[in-house]
């Protein structure tokens, strides 16, 4: 055992590690030049016969009604994720993955929805045309208003009830405000009468007014179901006009560089093994 | 009662081997702490169950959930031991290696000197940076995580991100005298307080402080290692020697944490005591309880959805992919998303994540490979400090912190990243760079003197 500590210094250090590196590259420079280049070749050619692929990237404003959402974001994004539903958005639209099964299974692979915002969900979805993406989104939120028909359908219809019992309720409102205006109701039952005209006219007047309260409270009300059942407070679910398409497969030029800095990688390891110095210590 | 003769087997054993080798316990600090923190939170569900867990809103226990950690944990002390077994630790030891100072010529600027004065600077920038920006946590009652959202600087920032891994390097800077029997170097003890006490006024507590000292400890016990056949080295000299510092460190934690619960969490004080149970004895095991309930009782478990939830699609792929997964099974999965957008976890995850992978029988499977990958990464890590091979050293300490992290909190999603790969292919154009160079100039000298080389 040393009993003095040695300095290790720093040129030393990386001057010997570098001298090794570049005596160990230099030696075999013509096989990791050409190496990485070849594989960078191989790579590039084989990535592009793959066939194209194109994801898209949508967003998806859930269905309310009367300003609910009708299921939460999470709910949904795991009904949408079972692959039972997607396939029979797909049955549903047949056009949408063409004859072919592989179109079909890259779809149903690769779809995901996902929670984003309060309302909203972010759909994902890969496909072998640009229209087979597009089309397979829309078809899933197809599909998602069609099964959520079953739990929208009792609340508006609930609401058009409402709206339709306030309207019937208006009309014959506005019924009797038209016979208190005629002057029937006012005409005296015994002539010369006064007092009694008088007060018919303060009663008429009391009723004129109770209708016309009412009736200013039910236009209020229709309005205010108009409103809740209007477009924006009740609405199916909609996709996004914004829908990102990028082409996903092939990508030569990056698989190229990957596999040449993994191949670099390699001949360089090989090259530092293959120095005669270290070789000779085993 | 087999509950807690087995976890006091699984004391006992770690017990055992941080008295016949320290330096394996300064090593494993950081893992053996957690193992055994973990194993008596379980128990204590298992025994005093049923037990209210605040986080997950439910009743857990009783049960034998400590069987199967145990178990798990186990694996990897047995990797462990077998990776460092007595011939290989032999192999470590002064007479039989050769280090770096023995092949490299001396010259001018040393290392530790030129390391001292850079970690010295960011060390100092830090300081100015925390005095400039004008709030400083320990005076202003800040939780860390807010202090660091809202005023932290660029520095404070990268040492949230790479200080365990600083520490490590702190650590092998430290303790590189006591590879040839001297004192440590106090001047990079020095620059770790001043860290530690940077972390204390910048609201940090137990956790950072543990995870610090852990990384910085590892070298250390890598030199001791080197010194264990000579036999100078015993538990109670080694607690001799750091018995000042050591209750510093004990003294700050304990300040932090009072300071933390008393000053900075005040509203909270009526319910102190009940926070701290669930904070030790509760939070430590439940994610565990949730799987073993899940997997062992109920025998439910699949694969795919795991695996696509852990690499495909965690809700925030940023983050560790485990416990966001864990979460959304064991909790209501809006709350879940909830907790998870806030920015929290829960703790736990390994070995969680391999039971959900593979079920009762395979999940050990699982285990029984993790548990030998990590040991021998550890013994090769051990190697390279003691051989002094520093520029090795240094590209593996990213994998190292990838791996304890992994052991510790399950995280997997971290592995598939295009960062880890690139630090993976650093590590072994490094490892072989060095490995190579060194065999070269062993054989030059050798050559020089005329011996023969093995």
């Amino acid at each position: 055992m040393s009993s003095v500590q040695p300095q290790i210094s720093i040129l030393e250090y990386f001057g010997g590690l570098s001298t090794f590196l570049n005596r160990s590259v230099r030696k075999q420079l013509g096989t990791i030049a050409i190496g990485t280049l070849a594989v960078m070749f191989a790579v590039f050619l084989v990535s592009q016969m793959a066939p194209a692929t194109y994801t898209a990237t949508a967003g998806v404003r859930l269905a309310q009604v009367d300003g609910e959402d009708l299921m939460t974001p999470q709910a949904t994004a795991t009904q949408m994720n079972q692959r039972s539903f997607l396939v029979r958005a797909l049955s549903a639209s047949d056009e949408v993955a063409g004859p072919d099964d592989r179109g079909r299974n890259l779809i149903l692979d690769s779809f995901n929805a996902r929670p984003n915002v309060a309302d909203a969900l972010t759909l994902v979805v890969t496909a072998a045309s640009e229209k087979q993406a597009r089309d397979a989104l829309e078809s899933a939120v197809n599909e998602l208003n069609k099964e959520q028909e079953k739990l929208r359908a009792p609340l508006v219809s609930e609401l058009s009830a409402q709206l339709a019992l306030e309207e019937e309720n208006i009309v014959s409102l506005t019924r009797i405000r038209e016979s208190l205006a005629t002057g029937d109701s006012i005409s005296p039952s015994a002539p010369g009468d006064a007092s009694a005209l008088v007060l018919r006219r303060v009663w008429l007047l009391d009723l004129t007014t109770k209708n016309e309260e009412r009736l200013a409270v039910a236009n209020a009300e229709r309005r205010k179901l108009v409103s809740r059942m209007g477009p924006t407070k009740t609405y199916p679910a909609s996709l996004s006009e914004d829908v990102t398409i990028v082409q996903s497969s092939p990508r030569p030029i990056r698989h190229a560089i990957f596999a040449g800095a993994i191949a670099l990688l390699a001949l360089l390891v090989y090259a530092m093994i293959r120095m005669p110095g270290s070789a000779r210590a085993h | 009662m087999l509950c807690i003769s087995v976890v006091g087997v699984m004391l006992a054993a770690m017990g055992r081997i941080a008295i016949s080798r320290p330096g394996l316990l300064l090593i494993f600090f950081f893992f053996f702490f957690a193992f055994a923190w973990r194993l008596l939170s379980v128990l204590y569900i298992d025994v005093f169950g049923p037990v209210y867990s605040e986080q997950l809103e439910r009743e857990l226990g009783p049960g034998f959930a400590v069987l199967p950690l145990a178990g798990s944990q186990a694996l990897v002390l047995a990797a462990l031991l077998i990776s460092f077994r007595p011939r290989r630790l032999r192999a470590l030891s002064d007479d039989s290696v050769i280090r770096l100072s023995a092949v490299l010529k001396t010259g001018d600027w040393s290392l530790t000197h030129v390391a001292f004065r850079v970690v010295g600077l960011f060390v100092l920038a830090l300081w100015i940076e925390l005095l400039i920006r004008g709030h400083i946590p320990l005076f202003a009652g800040l939780e860390r995580f807010d202090y660091a959202r809202l005023y932290g600087g660029p520095l404070n920032q990268r040492l949230l991100e790479w200080g365990p891994m600083l520490a490590f390097q702190l650590g092998i800077l430290l303790s590189l005298p006591a590879l040839y029997g001297k004192p440590l170097d106090k001047r990079f003890g020095a620059l770790f307080a001043a860290l530690i006490l940077y972390l204390f006024a910048v609201g940090h507590r137990f956790s950072s402080f543990y995870l610090y000292l852990s990384f910085l400890m590892v070298p250390m016990g890598a030199a001791l290692l080197g010194k264990q056949f000579k036999g100078q080295i015993s538990l109670a000299k080694l607690l001799r020697r750091v018995w000042l510092p050591a209750l510093g460190f004990v003294l700050l934690v304990g300040v932090a944490l009072v300071y933390s619960y008393g000053v900075v969490r005040a509203g909270e004080t009526v319910a102190i005591q009940t926070k701290l149970v669930q904070r030790i004895l509760v939070q430590q095991g439940e994610m565990w309880w949730m799987t073993y309930e899940r997997v062992f009782l109920h025998n439910d478990w699949n694969s795919d959805h795991a695996f696509f939830k852990l690499f495909v699609d965690p809700f925030n792929p940023n983050r560790n992919s485990t416990m966001q997964f864990l979460m959304e099974i064991g909790l209501p999965l809006e709350r879940a998303h909830f907790i998870i957008a806030q920015g929290a976890a829960y703790t736990g995850g390994w070995p969680e994540v391999l039971f959900e992978l593979g079920g009762p029988a395979e999940g050990f499977c699982l285990v029984a490979i993790s548990a030998i990958l990590f040991s021998e990464f550890m013994f090769l890590l051990t190697r390279c400090l003691v051989e002094e091979r520093y520029v090795t050293c240094f590209f593996l300490t990213p994998v190292f912190y990838t791996l304890s992290i992994f052991l510790v909190s399950g995280m997997v999603n971290s592995f598939i990243q295009l960062t880890f790969m690139i630090k993976i292919a650093a590590a072994v154009f490094a490892y072989v760079l060095e490995d190579r160079w060194r065999w070269s100039m062993i054989t030059a000298t050798a050559s020089v003197a005329g011996q023969a080389v093995v």
